[in-house]
């Protein structure tokens, strides 16, 4: 058999056995006969030690899938529909991430004011410093908090796409690999480091809450010491 | 020797073969047939099911005069797998030959 007749032959029988790819596999082999014809050997010799053109292009039957191209455009459709639902949640998952870092930041920002007596336009209400500095200390406790809960949903929100994606590949393409999980994949070290700081956070915030309440009240001497200083008139 | 019984420890071999470096199909094909008695031609099947099972991808590189060459590269998962079909032969194999040479104690 020559280079052609074999190369023709072993593209029908791809064909016939609906393989996937068929260009790019004949393409490997017409490489294989150009080697080869470099070293010297002639085109019958080639052909004889490939194998027989039938028996390897039954080696590809299970690589492409005879099955699966009938069924394909149904579920093309329905994969393409799920993909748009998809996609409409991670928007407002993301929009949700965003609004968080936002309020993360902002109240870093109040926290950073309170604790450094900084009253920019006048927008922060009348308390003594000491007030100011433990109210402030216990606000960037929750900033933290939330700085921690942005990173947590920003993973999730990753994690899910990625896990999406493989899903949708899986279901097209020919390549099995296997489904990725839907939590946040954090490495055990950042694990630790996130749940240290969330805990940590929650302590500052509840304690330094409870301490500087205690505080501006008695420096008001009133219970409602924001009635006291006239906060919301 | 049985062709179906070698098949899958051929791809044991393929993944051994890149383990060090990448290699483009052909050199592939002539190595495992220098040491292996195969046809030619079922070594590009074998590359064609590593890559759908996403252990090896495929990059082409311009080699000086003549075609681009389609270079095959472990990925990770193909790494991993490798480092864990190794030990599981190797295991077998040595279980298989304790086997064997038990027989043939018993027979002499």
């Amino acid at each position: 058999m020559t280079k052609n007749e074999y190369l023709d032959k072993l593209r029908a029988e791809l064909k016939k056995n609906n393989v996937a790819d068929m260009g790019d596999i004949v393409s490997e082999y017409e490489q294989h006969f150009a080697f080869k014809l470099a070293d010297g050997y002639g085109e019958e010799e080639i052909a004889a030690k490939l194998g027989a053109p039938e028996i390897v292009a039954a080696q590809f039957d299970s690589a492409g899938e005879a099955g699966k191209a009938g069924a394909g455009a149904f579920v093309k459709i329905g994969l393409f529909f799920t993909a748009i639902f998809e996609s409409l949640l991670y928007i407002v998952f993301l929009a949700w991430n965003i609004a968080l870092g936002a309020s993360a930041v902002a109240i870093a920002v109040l926290g950073g004011c309170l604790v450094g007596g900084l009253n920019i336009m006048g927008l922060i209400p009348y308390m003594p410093y000491s007030g100011s500095l433990l109210l402030g200390l216990c606000v960037l406790g929750l900033a933290s908090i939330f700085g921690v809960a942005t990173v947590y949903c920003f993973a999730f929100l990753k994690q899910m796409i990625k896990a999406s994606v493989r899903w949708h590949k899986n279901m097209t393409g020919n390549s099995a690999l296997p489904p990725l999980s839907w939590n946040p994949q954090f490495s055990p070290k950042t694990r630790r480091t996130l749940r240290n700081i969330l805990l940590w956070s929650v302590i500052v915030f509840g304690v330094l809450f409870v301490i500087a309440f205690v505080v501006l009240m008695l420096q008001a001497g009133a219970m409602g010491f924001w009635h006291h200083w006239n906060w919301f008139v | 020797m049985n062709t179906q019984y070698k098949k899958g420890v051929l791809e044991l071999c393929v993944l051994a073969m890149l383990k060090c470096q990448d290699r483009y199909g052909y050199e592939i094909a002539e190595n495992l047939a220098k040491h292996i008695d195969i046809a030619d031609g079922t070594v590009y099947p074998i590359l064609r099911k590593l890559k759908s099972d996403g252990l090896v991808t495929t990059y082409l590189s311009e080699e000086s005069g003549g075609p681009p060459r389609k270079y095959y590269s472990l990925t990770e998962l193909g790494r991993s797998t490798y480092e864990a079909d190794r030990s599981d032969y190797l295991e077998f194999a040595k279980t298989v030959e304790m086997l064997l040479k038990e027989k043939k104690d018993d027979k002499e």
